[in-house]
């Protein structure tokens, strides 16, 4: 009976994967004409070429298809942030954000790869459309990104009374949440591109969860 | 991975030994019997510009659940209100005739702070951080802002401890004789801004969202001169001092005369807030207009006081020309400026009013009558 539930088991988890929950291929960002989404290319069948190329790559990861935006973004803060002393004072995105915003912002070409020219899309799309993932510029009203985690903030936040934070070896270790290896909270902090378990590509069922990867 | 935040809840606090770590601040925003869902009812990760990540950009966002219609069971499953969550009505205070519908509600308030204590009495915290007192906080936006000019906005200027007379906000214990004053009150006692300004209706949230009295007051207060006193008319005024005592002339000897007699509001004479040059708070010599008095006919509007239950006034109030008028040590005398020798005294009975005084009437004047309750 036991062996029947774990066969059922390993066969239901198998099945989220072929479903692609736990692949890219049947999320949105599959830009390749076989894309589940409404943006998607005209005919051009590979997934990852969107992002990442085998030769004639760029550095800023893993072989890297697309060139950074140029934008100059309007940062959060607020009164209650220690990281930095004004929204002019924050840090513009910088690591895996500068990535994600080089679609994200809406002033590149989806299609513009770094090896291989742009690859047109269907519907006469060109930049992001539009919608609740377009950021645009003004990212003033979105979770802060690029800046550095140090025990340092963390003591001066949770000397003010307001919530605390986790402390970084919590942050560090917690299995929700993935500081990058600067220590710096990113889009990819909260989200994972390449798959889509539980919606907006967050890295949990519950968005509380994730926020209290940091914050108490 | 934690599915329910309670568990992450409860493993930050099993883990409140680690450096650096604190309790999250008492405050019903953090009560998981109010807010099962931690952050996601009023924040995401992409939220509305220039907001700390919430769903909304406005006043509406506060006011999505601090209105009456979270009571509705559907709607509070919508916002994500836990079993115990009661969020007070302030949208209802905010459509009153006086509110402060125009302020941002994070003007005032810090939605992670601790909660304010409710003790009444001074000294109150400030229901926003970075400010401590609720007094600092007010006088934030109310205060003249360092400008020492003609602002009659500038509360603070009327409340520092520098002036003869002050109401106790942001100093407290001037040497005033107050004989008005209501146990426990003393010439020490400290009051705060929402002792006066603050909703009207004892059963809504506290604090001075919204109220049906003018200045957005606790109680009662006409301020316009022709109403009838009562208890009721300027309640506020009698919740700390006593009505008997103010109707008894013990203070100044004409109060009845005025208040009841003549139907003149407290605020014709007084600011409550304070005087910059005047003891009593009596308002004439400040810069800014009072209702329904004008000046005396020598054209000054002046109030002078040497000592308690004694002053002199020049002005013209109820038809009368005070020029000046002179009470205390037992006097109550009408003089013409430049004092004439036999100037006519005012008739300072009641009704009927257009009464000649009688020249060279015998001084001192009989006690005013007893108050009648």
């Amino acid at each position: 009976m036991i062996r029947r539930i774990a066969f059922v088991a390993v066969l239901l988890a198998s099945h989220a994967a072929l479903n692609g929950q736990g692949s890219i291929a049947t999320t949105k960002h599959n830009l390749s004409v076989s894309g589940p989404g409404t943006v998607r290319a005209q005919s051009e069948t590979q997934i990852c070429i969107f992002c990442h190329t085998p030769h004639n790559s760029r550095t800023q990861a893993p072989l890297w298809n697309r060139n950074d935006s140029g934008g100059t973004y309007t940062m959060y803060w607020s009164a209650t942030m220690d990281a930095y002393a004004s929204a002019a004072a924050a840090p513009q995105p910088n690591g895996n954000s500068k990535l994600c915003l080089s679609c994200h912002d809406g002033t590149l070409a989806l299609g513009a790869t770094v090896a291989s020219g742009t690859i047109p899309m269907s519907g006469g799309i060109t930049t992001m459309p539009v919608s609740g993932a377009y950021f645009g510029l003004d990212l003033s009203g979105h979770h802060p990104v690029s800046f550095v985690v140090t025990d340092a903030l963390v003591s001066t936040n949770n000397s003010k009374g307001d919530v605390p934070l986790k402390t970084l070896a919590q942050m560090r270790t917690s299995t929700v949440v993935k500081l990058d290896p600067s220590n710096r909270v990113q889009c990819t902090s909260c989200h994972d591109s390449h798959k889509n378990p539980y919606g907006s590509f967050l890295r949990a069922a519950s968005t509380d969860s994730i926020c209290l990867g940091c914050h108490s | 991975m934690p599915r329910l935040p309670f568990l992450t809840l409860a493993a930050s606090a099993l883990l409140a030994f680690a450096p650096a770590a604190t309790a999250l601040p008492t405050n019903a925003h953090f009560d998981p019997t109010k807010f099962p869902k931690s952050c996601s009812p009023c924040h995401k990760g992409h939220g509305a510009p220039g907001t700390p990540r919430l769903t909304g950009g406005t006043k509406e966002f506060c006011l999505k659940c601090h209105e009456s219609a979270a009571k509705d069971i559907a709607r509070r499953l919508e916002l994500g209100l836990g079993a115990a969550a009661s969020p007070a009505d302030v949208r209802t205070e905010f459509l009153k005739a006086a509110s402060h519908d125009r302020a941002s509600c994070f003007d005032c308030h810090s939605a992670h702070a601790p909660k304010v204590s409710s003790a009444a009495g001074f000294p109150n915290a400030s229901p926003k951080r970075s400010f401590r007192y609720e007094s600092d906080l007010c006088l934030s936006c109310h205060g003249s802002r360092g400008a020492q000019g003609p602002d009659p906005h500038d509360l603070a200027k009327l409340l520092v401890a520098t002036n003869p007379s002050f109401h106790p906000v942001v100093a407290g214990g001037h040497p005033a004789s107050v004989p008005s004053l209501l146990v426990p009150y003393n010439v020490s006692s400290r009051v705060n801004c929402t002792d006066c300004h603050t909703n009207d209706d004892v059963s809504g949230p506290r604090g001075p969202h919204g109220s049906r009295v003018p200045k957005l007051l606790g109680k009662g207060y006409w301020t316009t001169d022709g109403q009838v006193e009562s208890p009721s008319a300027y309640a506020l005024c009698y919740s700390c001092h006593d009505r008997r005592s103010i109707l008894s002339d013990a203070s100044f000897p004409v109060h009845k005369k005025h208040v009841v007699d003549e139907r003149t509001s407290c605020a014709t004479c007084h600011n409550p807030h304070g005087a910059t040059s005047a003891r009593s708070l009596v308002r004439f010599n400040e810069a800014f207009p009072t209702t329904g008095v004008t000046p005396s006919s020598s054209g000054r509007l002046e109030f002078a006081s040497s000592s308690a239950g004694r002053g002199t006034c020049y002005l013209t109030c109820h038809g009368k020309n005070h020029d000046p008028l002179i009470y205390g040590g037992g006097a109550l005398r009408m003089e013409r400026r430049p004092a004439a020798a036999n100037a006519p005294r005012g008739d300072l009975r009641p009704a009927p009013q257009q009464v000649v005084p009688a020249p060279g009437h015998p001084e001192p004047r009989p006690a005013p009558e007893p108050p009648k309750r």
